[in-house]
């Protein structure tokens, strides 16, 4: 039966073309350093549909141009990669390029390909393209199948094959109509069938073996079991050893060793047929290791890790002296006497330290060098420049620099506006560049290095550096500062990470429209960092980023509040002070305010929020944490300080649900759960209480 | 011959699968989303169920998964309209419940042909 | 002659309708009588309804008892064969009835 399929394309144009124009709105509409998923999702399902129709009704060109956009749209709806500005344009040029093709085919005429062409080298350059069309490639020049005389399939199902609608004599039925009646021989295996009692009678029992006596492909076989074929055991071994046509070396070899397989032992499914699958494994994963290794290069895979061969083995030399450990403590344990007591400190002791290290290197696993962050910025920056008029040399230093992979995929947008604003404010134009004698080319550094259990990444310019009357101000104009306060020139740096402070005349379309630093600085909070700027007028500017190495682990203030013990992030505190219980009792009520050396910070009463003292209740010796969150200082009530120590993570949403001012749990080790204070939660807190702010002189 | 139940957002995808297995003497229905198609399901059994992947409100797989709750609908064929792009669609419609899958895009003889693996 | 129990396969002898078959078998064998296979009015047959009949015809076996077939219609012949249980299911002489 033939159908023609051009009775359709009207439809299909239509929808298209609504398609593209849901499209457009989301994009105008996306923000993208805030991207709703579902707008993404929605987005990326309407280029799924031009495309599966495309390809349905013969239009290639179309199909293959919005493959490359379907799949840049699937990478950053599975979060591999994030939106940025960039690849919005890009996705909005696609648009109109789309409408423009199938207005064109509507219309009966032939497409320009030329712009459909330009764009998707685009994509295919953001995609990596290159190391893709060389995998299609090696698959192409994989070996062509044999053709033996025939074939040997043992299908052994799983038990429930048959609740999902796959039937085994419909597959049957159809292997007969590819082969023919008198060249399919079907055996079925009663033998695994239980007691009738035992019987589920919707579950398969049987196991079949069929004998083909035909030439037909493999592969053709193997379409008839593509549906079950990752479920079921289905092994399809050569009926004998004479192989018709030249096999590549390799399956020469498996075939040998099929033959040997046979002659000792006969089972039902001959070793030979594991050798054959091992070896074509093998060729498959030594090239697409290779591939792997050029891609890894370049781009982050999705969900998987690449670990080098020395941390899997240092980590198996880890484990090796844990089981030494383990089985010393072991004995000790059997018949112990207090004459042995040294034996076994000294055996807890090295049980202490196989578990670091073995926290340590299974901590490495994640680690990656920063290069898979810094790795766009050349064109990056080579394209703004060319926008900008600017001339930049863009120097990178430490890339091989390592840290979590959870991190880096986080801190990749921060970093991308930070660069975006260091070329767009930070360097000045030419002409302003040689009138102050400066060498034309501007210079951007990304540095990246450790520094004790953190890492920081500086992105410093040579450019016109904060000036510091303009930010001020700005700042004063805004009431970010009131005008009585005088500020360092430290401090008025500091100004621009506050919410709403843009001091750009003119919001540019580089780095302005709504993202301003505060988001930089609140994206950086949240993985526990912190940022902060230096800068030097006439110099430049450099923004120092320091990161804790994992988000798995942090290293917390022990705190103690009534009889509770709650961790503070250590980075995030600023200084601690023993406080006066006069002074305490000085901020009770309405006062949330109080004047610590030259300046007014607001205090919060963990025990009040937590509800652990009554209004009234008497504090012994309180001390006051001062923390610097999201944007501001402030001050924290607690007991007493305990110790300082790196606690592991426990998610609370994944186990109970989110709390408020609570950042997560961990477990001490006592094996009391104690929990972790979100800074910046607690601070917003007392924000939404309403209070009118009293100075009161204390400390 | 079987009453089939076609799912797809897209009208012209919709209307080229459902023309192809009406030429072929089946009794075809259509439904723009999973929702629609579960409503269709709960008052009629189909024989089987074709369904796109990628759609609004419900998608295939989610769809997959409420058919398989209901009691005429345990053993009934479904199969994925996917693409070879989707990745581990193909995977997670099968762990919902699949029978199989259609590899879009797909002509009506493969449409065809591929059918006779679940029906008669 | 012992006692003859026939057991009705029905129009479809497939999976939506093995629980209900199996139940049938169950009280058939404890009554431990030879049993008759009606299957003349299947329409259609799949691997479910044949493996439970390979599987009574073996637990019946056990008992010293046998089933024979009443009519087995074309589709449950056609299926049968696609599925190498020809001979397993004592199908190889159509015209065995009792």
């Amino acid at each position: 039966m033939s159908i023609d399929l051009s009775q359709f394309h009207q439809v299909f144009f239509e929808e298209s073309f609504e398609g593209l124009d849901v499209m457009e709105s989301q994009l105008l509409d996306l923000d993208p350093a805030n991207v709703d998923a579902e707008t993404v999702n929605t987005i990326f399902r309407a280029a799924h549909s031009i495309k599966g129709g495309a390809g349905t009704f013969g239009f290639m060109q179309v199909s293959d141009f919005t493959h490359v956009v379907e799949t840049l749209l699937d990478e950053i709806r599975s979060g591999t990669r994030s939106m940025t500005r960039e690849y919005v344009d890009l996705f909005l040029q696609s648009v109109d390029c789309l409408r423009a093709m199938l207005s064109s085919l509507q219309a009966g005429d032939e497409p320009d390909g030329g712009r459909a062409a330009s764009l998707k080298s685009e994509f295919e350059a953001i995609l990596n393209g290159g190391e893709a069309a060389s995998a299609t490639q090696s698959q192409e020049t994989a070996p062509a199948d044999d053709k033996p005389a025939g074939w040997r399939v043992t299908f052994i199902p799983t038990e429930d094959l048959l609740q999902t609608g796959n039937e085994p004599f419909r597959m049957f039925r159809e292997l007969q109509e590819l082969v023919g009646d008198e060249h399919m021989r079907v055996v079925a295996d009663t033998s695994y069938l239980p007691e009738f009692t035992n019987l589920t009678p919707e579950c398969c029992y049987l196991r079949w073996l069929i004998e083909i006596t035909t030439d037909i492909e493999k592969s053709a076989i193997e379409s008839v079991f593509e549906w079950v074929a990752d479920e079921c055991e289905i092994s399809i071994e050569p009926l004998d050893s004479v192989v018709a046509d030249a096999p590549a070396a390799q399956e020469n070899n498996a075939e040998d060793g099929a033959a040997d397989a046979d002659e000792s032992s006969a089972p039902v499914i001959p070793a030979a047929v594991t050798a054959a699958v091992g070896a074509a494994n093998a060729a498959a994963s030594a090239s697409a290791q290779k591939s792997n290794a050029q891609k890894a290069a370049k781009s982050a895979e999705p969900s998987s890790i690449r670990v080098s061969i020395d941390k899997v083995d240092s980590l198996i030399n880890m484990v090796g002296e844990l089981v030494i450990t383990q089985s010393m403590l072991g004995q000790l344990g059997q018949d112990f006497d207090m004459s042995r007591l040294a034996r076994l400190q000294e055996g807890l002791s090295q049980l202490e330290q196989n578990t670091r290290e073995l926290q340590e290197s299974v901590m490495k696993i994640r680690m990656m060098p920063i290069s898979f962050a810094f790795s766009r910025f050349p064109r990056l920056v080579r394209d703004l420049g060319s926008q900008l008029g600017k001339k930049v040399n863009l120097v990178m230093l430490g890339e091989s620099t390592e840290l979590d992979k959870t991190v880096m995929e986080k801190i990749g947008d921060p970093l991308v506006h930070l660069v975006r604003n260091s070329m767009d404010h930070g360097l000045e134009k030419t002409a302003d560049r040689l009138a102050s004698g400066k060498s034309e080319e501007g210079k951007i550094t990304l540095n990246a290095y450790h520094q004790g259990g953190n890492i920081v990444i500086e992105v410093s310019d040579d450019g016109a550096g904060l000036n510091e009357e303009k930010i001020l101000a700005k700042a004063r104009q805004k009431q970010l500062v009131p005008d009585s306060v005088e500020l360092s020139p430290e401090e008025i740096h500091q100004l621009i990470f506050m919410p709403g402070f843009s001091t750009a005349d003119v919001v540019s379309d580089i780095s302005g429209r709504g993202v301003g630093m505060d988001v930089v600085r609140r994206n950086i909070n949240e993985l526990n960092g912190t940022i902060e700027v230096r800068s030097q007028r006439g110099k430049g500017s450099t923004f120092i980023i320091r990161l804790p190495l994992t988000l798995a682990i942090l290293d917390g203030q022990l705190v103690q509040v009534k009889n509770e013990t709650y961790i503070f992030p250590l980075v995030s505190i600023v200084e601690s002070i023993q406080l006066q219980k006069r002074s305490l009792n000085n901020i009770t009520g309405t006062q949330h305010v109080m004047k610590l050396r030259d300046e007014y910070i607001p205090i919060i009463r963990l025990d009040h929020i937590f509800g652990l003292r009554d209004e009234d209740e008497e504090f012994e010796n309180p001390m006051l944490v001062v923390v610097e969150g999201d944007t501001e200082k402030v001050g924290i009530v607690v007991d007493d300080l305990l110790g300082q120590q790196q606690v592991v993570i426990k998610s609370l949403e994944q186990n109970y649900q989110k709390v408020p001012g609570i950042s997560g749990a961990t477990i001490l080790g006592d094996g009391t759960v104690a929990l972790i204070i979100d800074i910046s939660g607690v601070g917003n807190n007392i924000e939404s209480h309403p209070h009118s702010p009293r100075p009161e002189q204390a400390a | 011959m079987a009453s089939i139940l076609a799912v797809d957002d897209s009208a012209s995808m919709r209307q080229m699968v459902s023309f192809t297995l009406r030429g072929a003497g089946h009794d075809v229905q259509e439904a723009g989303d999973g929702v629609e198609a579960l409503k269709l399901a709960n008052q009629k059994k189909f024989d089987l169920v074709l369904s796109d992947v990628n759609m609004p409100n419900m998608n295939g797989i989610e769809l997959v998964k409420e058919l398989r709750q209901l009691a005429d609908y345990k053993f009934v064929p479904v199969l994925m309209l996917t693409t070879e792009s989707a990745g581990d669609m193909k995977a997670q419609g099968k762990q919902a419940g699949a029978t199989g899958w259609i590899v879009k895009p797909f002509n009506p003889e493969q449409l065809l042909s591929t059918i006779k693996r679940v029906l008669g | 002659m012992a006692d003859i129990t026939t057991i009705e396969c029905g129009e479809r002898l497939s999976i939506e309708g093995v629980e209900a078959l199996y139940g049938k078998m169950e009280s058939a064998l404890q009554q431990g009588a030879d049993i008759c296979l009606d299957a003349q009015h299947v329409q259609y047959a799949d691997t479910a309804g044949l493996q439970l009949i390979a599987a009574f015809q073996q637990a019946l076996n056990q008992t010293g008892h046998s089933a024979a077939w009443s009519d087995p219609s074309p589709a449950l012949l056609e299926t049968a064969g696609y599925l190498g249980l020809t001979e397993t299911l004592h199908l190889n002489n159509p015209t065995n009835t009792i």
